[in-house]
């Protein structure tokens, strides 16, 4: 089975796109092997207090993908320093994942879609 | 080589739509073909009917329509992104109970397992962020 990198780096609560890539890596898992990597402010996203003001709080959606065979699901750990994120916060269990990490994901899948 | 292509931006207040374009004339002039342009987030907004930019600036969509038609590449909008800005087909339309479809002529709403499938057999897909 082809592996399929999602990397996740939309603001929370800017904007609707983190919702939309949610579906996207749901839909890919039917197809593939998914990894998932939050990097950039993508990783606020990973915050459980993190729902904008009259927005679905889609980000609990996270802890349904593994329940959709995505077991492998990271972040890069220069922008959870940067963003001061604590792995304390998560809304699900990730790992961090330094630059040289990220960029070995990368090489390893067959595609890369970036949300 | 065969790329397919992810776009996300808007129309009116990003890039994203302007650079995948010229890339895809880019790499047919090359001697490379576009699979499959999808087109997610705001990005779907090129496919509405209803856009009427003023006539001294660039007709983006009218790009978007002449690129697809003479080069046989798939103009996919994404139905669920589609739903939320108002772009519905007549089937949508009118299961949705709507007064007309706002599709514009050229492209097609789709689901995203066209996505992943662009993504597992072109040689590369290129992502557009907005």
């Amino acid at each position: 089975m082809k592996r399929l990198l999602f990397i996740l780096q939309g603001t929370s609560g800017a904007s609707i796109l983190p919702q939309e890539a949610l579906d996207a890596v749901l839909a890919g898992s039917a197809f593939s092997d998914c990894v998932v990597i939050f990097t950039g402010w993508g990783v606020t996203q990973l915050r459980q207090q993190t729902t904008a003001h009259g927005r679905k709080a889609y980000n609990r959606g996270f802890g349904a993908l593994r329940d959709y065979g995505i077991e492998e699901i990271y972040y890069s750990s220069d922008a959870a320093n940067e963003h001061r994120l604590q792995r304390g916060e998560l809304i699900i269990d990730a790992r961090p994942l330094g630059n040289d990490e990220i960029n070995q994901q990368i090489q390893r899948a067959d595609a890369v879609l970036s949300f | 080589m065969q790329f397919a292509l992810l776009i996300q931006g808007s129309p009116t207040s990003s890039q994203s739509l302007l650079s995948a374009h010229a890339f895809a004339c880019a790499a047919i002039t090359a001697g490379h073909s576009i699979q499959r342009a999808f087109f997610y987030h705001d990005a779907v907004l090129i496919g509405s009917e209803h856009l009427a930019p003023p006539q001294d600036e660039t007709d983006l969509q009218a790009l978007w329509q002449a690129l697809g038609s003479e080069h046989d590449i798939p103009l996919i909008l994404c139905v669920a992104s589609c739903l939320r800005r108002g772009i519905l087909d007549e089937r949508e339309a009118q299961r949705f109970e709507k007064p007309s479809s706002s599709l514009a002529k050229g492209f097609e709403i789709g689901g995203l397992g066209q996505l992943i499938d662009a993504a597992l057999t072109a040689d590369r897909t290129l992502t557009f962020l907005p």
